[in-house]
C-alpha cells in the first residue's frame, strides 16, 4: 500500500469513528440522558436498566441513523451539483433542487386521495430535478459570469418555489400544521418509518452520483475536455441531476429543507483528500453525515425541551461558510 | 490516401462565420501547421477537427469516414486535443486528469485495467512528468500544465494529435521539449499532428505542410519554403521577414520591423 492510500485509508478510518462518536452521544442525550456505556449496551441488545433499550431503539436510534442518511445524501447531492455546474458553492439549496423537492412533496402531500396518490419521494425528485434545469438552462444562457449567474438564478427560483409551497398551504383547506412543521427541516418526531421511506431513494441518487464520479472528474477539467475524451455532455449532466435530484428528494421528503451541508461537506472533503471525485464522495458523505448528527444533536438539546429545527443550525453554521466561499471566488464573478 | 480530409469547411460560432472555404488534406506521418494572426480561424478549426464544432458547411473525413458519422468514443480514441488552456473547476492530481485519457478506452465505469495503468505511466514519462503524477495541478508552472494536458491525449493512444498553441505557454526549452516529443511520436508511431502555433520560425521547423489563415481564409497552403514567402509574410503579418536555412539546416525566419514596408 504506498503513502497515498494509507493517507486516505486513515482519513476514512477517522472519520468512520467520529461519526460512530457522535452518534453514540446523541442517541445519550435527551429528557433521559444515558452514558456512552449504557447507551452502547442498550444499543446491543443488553441493557442496564430495560427502559434504555426502547429509549433507543424506539425513540432516538431511527432519527440518529435518518439524520445520518439525509445528511450523505445531501453532501452526495452537494458534490453532484457542484461537479455539475462546476462552482463549489452549488449546494441542493441553493441552486433550488430543496425548494422544488419541497414544492413536489407539497404537492404530492395536498393532492391525495384515495384513489390517487404520490409518494413524497417521487414529488420531490420531479420538483426538484424541473427547478434544476430550468436553473441551469436560466444560468447557461445568462450572461453573467458562471457564479453570478448560477446564483441569481437559484435564488430567483428558490424564493419563488417558496411562495409556491406557501400559497399552496394557504389555499389548501385542511389543516397542513404537519408540512408547515416539516418544512421547517428538522428531525423532530422522525421514525423507523420515515428511515425506510428514505432509505428506498438515496442509494439511487447516491450510487448514480458515484458511478459519474469519473465523468464529474472530466467535466472539472473542462467541458470541452470531457466532449473531447468522448463524454455525451448531455447525458452525462442530464445523468448527474437525475442523480442529484434523487439524492436531495430522498432528505428534503423526510427533513425538509436543510441548506448548506451540501456545500460545507464536500467542501471539507476537498480540503482532506482532493477533489478526484471517486475519492471524494465517500469523504463528502461521512462529513455530512457527522454535521448533521451534530447539528441534530445541538437542536434538540440547546432549548430543552423545545426543539429547534436542524435547519437553523446548519445555515448559521452555513451561511458565513457559504459567504467566505463566495469571497474566495470573488475573482472568478 | 489522405488520413484527414476536409473540403469547403465552413465554421461558424452562432451566426457568425469565422472560417471560410477551408481545405485540409494530411497524410499520416506528417505535422500540419495552422498559421495566422490571431483570430484567423486556427482554433476554430481545431475544434473543428476535434469534433467540437460541427460545420456549417463541409465535410471531415477521418480515414475517409466522416466525422459526423464517428461515434463520440471512438473519435476519441482517434483523436488527443490538447486545449491551450482550460480552466478547471478545481484542482485534480496530475495522475488523474492524465488518466482519463483512458475513458475512451475503458468507458466511464468501469475501473482501469493494469494496460491502462501502464499506457498511463508511459504518457506521464513521455512529457516528463513521472515526478509530478501526485502533484495538484495547482501548484504547476503553466508549462508542466500544458505537458499534463498533452500527456492525457497520448494516454488516449489516438491516431492524431490535434494541438492549440501547444508551445504558447512554455519557455525555449520546453517549447523544443514537446515539439521534439510531437515529432517522434508522428515518425515512429505513424501518428498525424495538426498543430495551431504563433512562432513561424517553430513552423518551419518542425512542419511538413503548413497552411497559412488570414481572416478565416487560405492564404497558402503547401511546405515551409511555400507558404512562409516574403510576400505571404508581408500580406497577412505586416512584417518584412525571409526565410532561410540555419547553419545547422534547420529553416529560421528573419523580422524586421513591417512599418517600414
Amino acid at each position: 500500500m504506498n503513502s497515498e492510500k494509507l493517507h486516505y485509508s486513515l482519513i476514512l478510518l477517522a472519520l468512520v469513528i467520529i461519526l460512530l462518536a457522535v452518534a453514540l452521544l446523541s442517541l445519550g442525550v435527551g429528557a433521559v440522558s444515558l452514558t456512552p456505556t449504557e447507551t452502547f449496551a442498550a444499543l446491543v441488545g443488553n441493557p442496564i436498566k430495560a427502559s434504555h433499550r426502547p429509549i433507543v431503539w424506539d425513540f432516538r436510534l431511527a432519527r440518529v441513523l435518518l439524520a445520518m442518511l439525509c445528511g450523505a445524501s445531501l453532501s452526495s447531492a452537494g458534490v453532484g451539483f457542484q461537479g455539475l455546474f462546476r462552482n463549489p458553492l452549488a449546494d441542493p439549496y441553493i441552486v433550488g433542487a430543496s425548494g422544488g423537492a419541497a414544492l413536489g412533496a407539497t404537492l404530492a402531500a395536498i393532492y391525495r386521495n384515495a384513489a390517487f396518490s404520490v409518494p413524497l419521494g417521487v414529488g420531490a425528485f420531479f420538483g426538484s430535478l424541473l427547478a434544476v434545469i430550468i436553473v441551469f438552462l436560466i444560468a447557461e444562457v445568462s450572461n453573467f459570469g458562471s457564479i453570478a449567474g448560477l446564483l441569481l438564478a437559484g435564488a430567483a427560483m428558490s424564493s419563488m418555489l417558496a411562495s409556491l409551497v406557501s400559497l399552496l398551504l394557504l389555499l389548501s383547506n385542511e389543516v397542513l400544521h404537519g408540512i408547515f412543521f416539516w418544512l421547517m427541516g428538522g428531525f423532530s418526531g422522525r421514525s423507523w418509518t420515515h428511515l425506510t421511506q428514505a432509505l428506498w431513494i438515496a442509494p439511487f441518487g447516491i450510487g448514480i452520483i458515484w458511478i459519474m464520479s469519473r465523468a464529474l472528474d472530466a467535466l472539472a477539467t473542462g467541458e470541452e475536455s470531457a466532449q473531447a475524451l468522448g463524454l455525451d455532455l448531455r447525458k452525462a449532466r442530464l445523468i448527474i441531476v437525475i442523480g442529484a435530484s434523487l439524492a436531495t428528494a430522498s432528505a428534503v421528503s423526510v427533513s425538509g429543507v436543510i441548506g448548506f451541508v451540501g456545500l460545507i461537506a464536500p467542501h471539507l472533503a476537498r480540503k482532506l483528500v482532493g477533489a478526484t471525485h471517486a475519492r471524494l464522495l465517500p469523504i463528502a458523505m461521512l462529513l455530512g453525515g457527522i454535521l448533521l448528527v451534530f447539528s441534530d444533536t445541538l437542536a434538540r438539546t440547546l432549548m430543552a425541551p423545545m426543539e429547534m429545527p436542524v435547519g437553523i443550525f446548519t445555515a448559521l453554521l452555513g451561511g458565513p461558510f457559504f459567504l467566505y466561499l463566495l469571497r474566495s471566488s470573488g475573482s472568478k464573478l | 490516401m489522405n488520413y484527414i480530409q476536409a473540403q469547403n469547411l465552413d465554421l461558424a460560432y452562432k451566426e457568425k462565420t469565422v472560417v471560410q472555404n477551408f481545405d485540409l488534406n494530411v497524410n499520416t506521418g506528417t505535422i500540419v501547421g495552422l498559421i495566422g494572426p490571431n483570430g484567423s480561424g486556427k482554433t476554430t478549426i481545431l475544434r473543428a477537427l476535434a469534433g467540437l464544432l460541427d460545420p456549417q458547411r463541409g465535410d471531415i473525413q477521418i480515414n475517409a469516414k466522416n466525422l459526423r458519422n464517428i461515434s463520440k468514443r471512438k473519435r476519441a480514441r482517434t483523436m488527443g486535443w490538447v486545449p491551450q488552456r482550460e480552466t478547471f473547476a478545481w484542482s485534480l492530481k496530475v495522475e488523474d486528469i492524465v488518466s482519463l485519457g483512458r475513458a475512451p478506452h475503458r468507458g466511464w465505469l468501469l475501473p482501469f485495467s493494469a494496460y491502462d495503468y501502464k499506457i498511463i505511466k508511459k504518457a506521464l514519462k513521455s512529457a516528463e512528468l513521472s515526478n509530478f503524477s501526485s502533484r495538484s495541478i495547482d501548484e504547476l508552472s503553466g508549462g508542466e500544465f500544458q505537458r499534463v494536458l498533452i500527456a492525457r491525449a497520448l494516454a488516449q493512444e489516438p491516431k492524431i494529435l490535434l494541438l492549440d498553441e501547444p508551445t504558447a505557454n512554455l519557455d525555449i526549452h520546453h517549447q523544443i521539449q514537446v515539439l521534439d516529443l510531437v515529432q517522434e511520436l508522428v515518425k515512429k508511431e505513424k501518428m498525424t499532428a495538426v498543430i495551431a502555433i504563433h512562432d513561424l520560425g517553430l513552423a518551419a521547423r518542425y512542419c511538413d505542410q503548413l497552411t497559412l489563415l488570414n481572416h478565416g481564409k487560405i492564404r497558402a497552403t503547401g511546405t515551409p519554403e511555400e507558404v512562409l514567402t516574403s510576400t505571404n509574410l508581408a500580406a497577412v503579418f505586416g512584417v518584412k521577414a525571409q526565410l532561410y536555412r540555419d547553419p545547422q539546416g534547420f529553416w529560421a525566419l528573419s523580422i524586421k520591423n513591417g512599418k517600414k514596408i
